[in-house]
């Protein structure tokens, strides 16, 4: 029903000479992106030189992370040798509910805080359940990321829910210009 | 009833002397036939696999049966690159020669539902 009404779960588009790439490494259940998707994305890229822009979306992340959490793409490795050969690549993933940052050549991989729940440390316990519920500090743990700039100049901001009397468009701005600025890597 | 041998391409996993509940109960194995490997049946169902842990011995062949009892899961062993779908109706035979004792985690990497992400099981290889 998605791809009926949203269209492809893959795709890609350009925004002010950026080239950015959506891959789906979630809806066949597995997570994997599969022959189809490697193809058409190694065939998407062959048109811009190595000094291009890209931007890579995904739902899991493209390495191991904690692969007995499922927090893995099994053919993780083959989508960023083919992007080994992009100098300027960028690429934001979610699953994990929590910040995370990680480099792979010239790729950087940054993951952002849930709205919903959070995941704990996998460094810290080897049980994967959401963090409890603060009814003190109930956005604890939550959050936005926003990454400004481009090749070199990334720049990370996190930025901390509140409780907003807009929704939508309106109140995601609201919520952006309360964002505090925090730094390039982890 | 499908059949992947990942014997030439693991670090092997060894055939088990018995095969131990969670709670240390022994559940029944048999073999193939006289000469051939152990076989160890596993079962998976939301969210669980059943037993919830193995013992293999290392160097031992092994075939682990797999069947579910309700939807489609995986069984993903990452360390040992074993990485299965398990069709409800169609067993699944993986053959191991675990050759590195440790302990491994199995996780349904095959979304199943709302437990999905908790549903794994223990192999230890001694």
């Amino acid at each position: 029903m998605f791809r009926e009404f949203m269209g492809p779960t893959f795709y890609s588009f350009d925004h002010r000479g950026v080239h950015f790439i959506a891959l789906d490494n979630v809806s066949s259940g597995k997570p994997a992106i599969g022959a189809e998707q490697l193809v058409w994305m190694k065939s998407d890229l062959a048109r811009f030189p190595a000094s291009a822009p890209i931007v890579v979306f995904t739902h899991r992340p493209l390495f191991d992370l904690k692969p007995e959490w499922e927090w893995f793409t099994s053919d993780g490795d083959e989508v960023l040798d083919a992007l080994s050969a992009y100098e300027n690549v960028t690429i934001l993933y979610g699953h994990i509910h929590r910040e995370n940052f990680h480099r792979h050549g010239g790729a950087r991989m940054y993951a952002a805080r849930s709205l919903i729940f959070a995941f704990p440390d996998p460094a810290t316990t080897a049980v994967k359940k959401p963090l409890p519920f603060d009814q003190r500090a109930p956005f604890r743990n939550l959050g936005l990321r926003v990454v400004k700039g481009r090749n070199d100049d990334l720049h990370i901001e996190d930025v901390e829910l509140t409780i907003n009397e807009y929704s939508g468009t309106v109140g995601m701005d609201r919520m952006l210009k309360h964002g505090k600025a925090d730094s390039v890597d982890e | 009833m499908k059949t992947r041998d990942y014997r030439k391409s693991l670090p092997a996993i060894a055939a088990c002397a018995a095969v131990v509940l969670a709670g240390g109960a022994m559940v029944s194995s048999h073999r193939a036939n006289a000469a051939g490997p152990q076989i160890v049946e596993i079962k998976a169902k939301k969210f669980d696999f059943s037993p919830a842990e193995i013992v293999l011995k290392k160097g031992e062949p092994v075939i682990l049966r797999l069947t579910s009892e309700d939807r489609t899961h995986g069984f993903l062993i990452k360390p040992l690159n074993v990485d299965a779908d398990i069709a409800p109706g169609h067993p699944t035979d993986i053959s191991l020669v675990p050759n590195a004792a440790g302990e491994y985690v199995v996780i349904c990497d095959h979304y199943c539902g709302i437990g999905h992400g908790n549903m794994k099981m223990k192999v230890t290889v001694r």
